[in-house]
């Protein structure tokens, strides 16, 4: 056998297993819409007898503060902020944290609102950077606080949103979002209805792009014309909404995202609040608030909700969508190597033993495994080892079971919500699943690839530090978490303690 | 070079295969997506064309215009397939409007046989139907409707439990009270935000029982009752709140006690609410205490409060400033007295900003 | 009679009041959220504006608040229309010179009767 047969031999062993991993993960994720399925169908079927409209009525309602950091948004934070401020809630607020912008943010805010500066201690329940200037509040009766701060970076901004934050529900929203009406009210519900258990909301995040948006809601839902941002719809739906779908059926939500979440204000206190050091603070947080609740046993929930949506804008140029995956990448690898202690431990239930475990193999090594992928199987062609039909047919199957499965999740769209009415929208839908698998998928790999280098690499650089900010440093105990009293139910986040670990 | 090593001909087989089920399994998707888009544009216009005759109909009877019943008779005898699409609409609209209005929807649902059908389906082996019905007994009422919503309260659906309980509330009849009491303390509970306002909302009538469960031995279900005390404004229970507030050995229990009293607003509570202000006391309690007094608006906390404006856990400050506007003018002018005491005090005279920051949101306070 | 500017954006409700009004001799402009509310009062100069509290970007309130701001329209009498329980909206109509409020569920006929008791009362 000589060395070239020896190499053969393994860069054809490797070819098929990346297929394994690709069916594998695929197969994975079918799983999770499956789950997802069938959470729709119990929301959907409730619909019309939910109550949301009875929330509105109910005195009893938990309050919500809408933390808004905003920097540089000085054309848009006016339209914002009125479109948070028409939202339906019967006892709502929202906090705009200007982060030390050095554009006219504040001023174009003060002026369109009529502030003028409010007497506040705002208290150091959870750490920030970016100490306080001023507080400021509308003349008129308008629930509007803006906070005007030093720069402290987003989670910092997070934070003093929260220290800011008067009611005993916190809902963190990106300024460009816009919601859905009864955005507040949908996303409060899980609270009311499991007031003992449930610590956290997520809600789902759409692309807006190109989609009219008039007197701050989406009015029409198009698909958007670049094909970049049609991708991302289908990539959005599949990973966001029916995959994060699916880990709240098992219970093992790790991401809410920082776009769209509402959390109880004491339990993320208890924490110590957005991690001001790490990239993906979304995530890192939930993780964290699971590590907490589950290392003290106590029994909690944290929902995953498909109906109200936030749509954003997406990233139009192959640039800004680099950067931004780039960052993802290195933030999960940031989350995930801060909580390894977790990972596979059953101590943390579904988390620790399914979701973690999960991430780690078909995200964090999805670019690994896909770059690879695509290196062996040119090398196998370089070498004789395999022929071009072989190749060929290798890369039929590795990619259709992604398109298929992107077809999966838009067809339990077209059954569940059908958001995007139009039929030219659904060709384009349809187009964007073929490309998102041929050649996107490839290039966002590159870029998550990178990401995980620069974590590595940062890593090397910080490792001390790394390590003694670990888990140790959370908050207070659980029966000094104090905060602003809620109007009802239980004063103090989830304190029932499981008997055993499940 | 050497011809397929390693690529044996049984494997290309396997991808051949596996390539022919995947377009396979994509046409069939693109297929299903397409008729689905297909059926769902076809049946909305469908239900479009034929809410349309009946709603100005519809709209007309709600408005009251229907001296003469033509209307409700011109509804009555839509077609069947016209009805159903008009149906939700009608329901829809009945939670809406009240009066007339309500009396001449009602009038027309029980024409086309909605509400006997309701009574019918409440037994139903489908949840979802059993849920409608729920849902439709709550917003139409009348009589058999009571009973048959208490017997839902049992169901094996925790939906369906939760949409009846709902309902009731809507209802507001005195005899729904003890079922939603064992609705509360059941092993498997309704999520006492359901059950509360629909208690809340009966009133004093769920007071028996509700004291009856108080003793329960789950701190859990001893915690809701005892707030669902304070939103029915039961005054009278006020000595069985402050016992728990008191001596309940859990401290969630004590806290919604606390809260309830403020609620309730008896003078009994003022000394055991001062008490549970003290520094030994949990800080959720000192903070829940704090704003019940201000809530319960009792003058003769005000020393006390002033005192916990100065206190240093932030939260057990703020909420006694805010308590002191909130019992009125004469804590306002002690919170005055707290904010000009040290002009200018920044983070080292924490009480005096808290005092200015609590005038603020409470402009009239200020001003007085 | 007179011109009423009726906004609300569920159109159920919209819907009845526009009919109710009509029957009794109104004429009825109809807008379907707040931006529309305004600018047809601004066009318009309706005698009397009924607004829902609850309507997307410019609530019944920030509607009421901008009409009373501008010298042509700060005489349009307002009445609002919100929900039940939500007293805070209620106080802050009237700080900001709503004229009177109907509470969701609404009665067609108590709307009508109060917007011929506001109309009478600006004459």
């Amino acid at each position: 056998m000589t060395l070239l047969d020896l190499v053969s031999l393994v860069v054809v062993a490797a070819n098929w297993c990346v297929l394994a991993y690709f069916v594998a993960l695929n197969t994975s994720y079918l799983g999770l819409i499956a789950l997802a399925v069938r959470e729709f169908r119990h929301h959907l079927r409730r619909r019309p007898w939910a109550g949301v409209e009875d929330a509105y009525a109910d005195p009893l309602t938990l309050g919500v503060s809408v933390v808004m950091p905003a920097y540089h948004e000085e054309n848009t934070i006016v339209e914002s902020v009125r479109a948070m401020l028409s939202l339906q809630h019967p006892r709502f607020e929202v906090v705009v944290v200007v982060d030390g912008s050095k554009d006219r943010t504040f001023e174009v805010l003060a002026q369109h609102f009529d502030l003028v500066e409010v007497p506040r201690v705002v208290p150091g329940d959870v750490p920030t950077r970016g100490a306080v200037r001023s507080v400021h509040a509308p003349r008129a009766a308008v629930p509007l606080v803006v906070v005007h701060t030093d720069n402290g970076g987003k989670a910092s901004a997070n934070n003093t949103g929260i220290n800011a934050a008067s009611h005993p529900l916190v809902c963190m929203v990106d300024a460009d979002c816009v919601l859905d009406p009864d955005a507040l009210l949908a996303m409060t519900r899980p609270f009311a209805e499991d007031p003992e258990h449930v610590v956290a909301a997520g809600g789902v995040v759409r692309a807006v792009n190109d989609s009219p948006v008039t007197a701050g809601r989406v009015t029409e839902v198009r698909m958007p014309r670049r094909w970049l941002a049609r991708i991302q719809v289908v990539e959005y739906l599949r990973a966001f909404l029916l995959g994060r779908s699916g880990w709240s059926a098992l219970g093992g939500l790790v991401v809410i995202s920082g776009a769209f979440g509402v959390f109880r204000r004491d339990s993320v206190v208890e924490v110590g609040g957005f991690d001001l050091d790490t990239l993906g603070e979304d995530a890192e947080l939930v993780v964290r608030l699971h590590r907490h609740l589950r290392t003290q046993r106590r029994r909690y929930r944290l929902v995953f909700l498909p109906e109200p949506v936030a749509w954003t804008e997406v990233p139009e140029t192959v640039r800004v969508l680099g950067r931004q995956r780039r960052r993802w990448s290195r933030g999960l690898v940031e989350t995930l190597w801060r909580h390894r202690a977790m990972i596979g431990n059953p101590r943390y239930g579904t988390v620790g033993m399914l979701a973690l475990p999960f991430y780690v193999l078909f995200e964090l090594l999805a670019p690994v495994v896909e770059i690879g992928g695509l290196v062996a199987l040119a090398l196998g062609l370089l070498l004789g080892a395999i022929d071009w039909t072989f190749a060929v047919l290798f890369f039929v199957v590795a990619v259709g079971y992604g398109i298929a499965l992107s077809l999966v999740a838009l067809v339990v769209e077209e059954f569940s919500f059908h958001r995007y009415r139009g039929w030219r929208d659904l060709a384009a839908a349809l187009a964007a699943t073929v490309v998102e698998n041929l050649g996107y998928r490839q290039t966002t790999a590159w870029w998550r690839l990178r990401g995980l280098l620069d974590a590595l690499l940062r890593r090397r650089a910080q490792w001390g530090q790394m390590t003694r900010v670990g888990f140790a440093a959370s908050g207070p105990a659980a029966d000094d978490v104090v905060g602003p009293v809620p109007a009802s139910g239980p004063v103090l986040g989830p304190s029932e303690v499981v008997g055993d670990a499940r | 070079m050497t011809a397929a090593p390693a690529g044996p001909v049984v494997d290309r087989a396997v991808l051949v295969v596996a390539v022919v089920a995947l377009v396979a399994v994509l046409l069939v998707l693109a297929v299903a997506l397409l008729s689905g888009r297909w059926w769902q544009r076809r049946a909305a216009a469908g239900r479009a064309q034929r809410v349309a005759p009946g709603r100005p109909l519809l709209v007309a009877l709600a408005a009251g215009d229907d001296d003469d019943g033509t209307l409700l008779d011109r509804l009555a005898t839509l077609p069947r397939a016209q009805w159903r699409a008009l149906e939700p609409v009608a329901v829809a609209m009945l939670g809406k409007v009240r009066g007339d209005a309500r009396t001449a929807l009602v009038a027309l649902l029980e024409r086309r046989g909605v509400v006997q059908r309701a009574l019918r389906d409440a037994r139903h082996r489908r949840s979802t139907t059993r849920a409608r019905a729920a849902h439709l007994l709550g917003l139409v009422g009348g009589p058999g409707a009571t009973p048959r919503l208490a017997a839902l309260l049992g169901d094996r659906d925790p939906e369906v439990r939760a949409v009846t309980a709902r309902s009731l509330g809507r209802l507001g009849d005195p005899s729904a009270a003890t079922p939603l009491v064992r609705a509360l303390v059941r092993a498997r509970p309704l999520p006492h935000q359901v059950v509360v306002p629909a208690l809340a909302r009966i009133g004093p009538a769920s007071r028996t029982a509700l004291l009856a469960a108080a003793d329960h031995h789950d701190p859990t279900v001893r915690a809701r009752v005892i707030e669902a005390l304070g939103l029915v404004g039961a005054v009278d229970t006020a000595p069985r709140l402050v016992r728990a507030l008191g001596e309940d050995p859990a401290v969630d229990v004590r806290l919604r006690a606390a809260r309830a009293l403020g609620r309730l607003g008896a003078p009994s509570a003022v000394g055991p609410l001062l008490a549970a202000t003290g520094p030994d006391e949990p800080t959720a309690l000192r903070v829940t205490a704090a704003q019940a007094l201000g809530v319960l608006g009792a003058r003769r906390a005000i020393p006390v409060l002033a005192g916990l404006v100065a206190d240093p856990h932030h939260w057990v400050a703020h909420t006694a400033a805010a308590a002191l506007v909130a019992v009125g003018p004469d804590g306002a002018a002690a919170l005055r007295g707290l904010a000009d005491a040290a002009p200018g005090g920044g983070a080292d005279r924490p009480a005096s900003a808290h005092a200015r920051e609590a005038l603020a949101a409470a402009p009239g306070a200020a001003a007085a | 009679m007179a011109m009423v500017l009726v906004a609300d954006d569920d159109p159920d409700i919209r819907d009845v009041v526009v009919f109710k009004l009509q029957q009794s001799g109104h004429d009825v402009l109809v807008a379907e959220d707040g931006g529309e509310a305004l600018s047809l009062a601004r066009r318009a100069l309706p005698d009397l504006a009924v607004l829902d509290v609850m309507m997307p970007r410019f609530t019944g309130l920030d509607v009421c608040r901008e009409l009373r701001a501008d010298p042509e329209t700060a005489g349009i009498p307002v009445i609002l229309l919100t929900a039940r329980a939500q007293e805070g909206d209620i106080e802050s109509g009237f700080a900001w010179g709503a004229d009177d409020y109907v509470t969701k569920p609404f009665s067609p006929r108590e709307l009508d009767s109060r917007v011929r008791a506001v109309l009478a009362r600006r004459r």
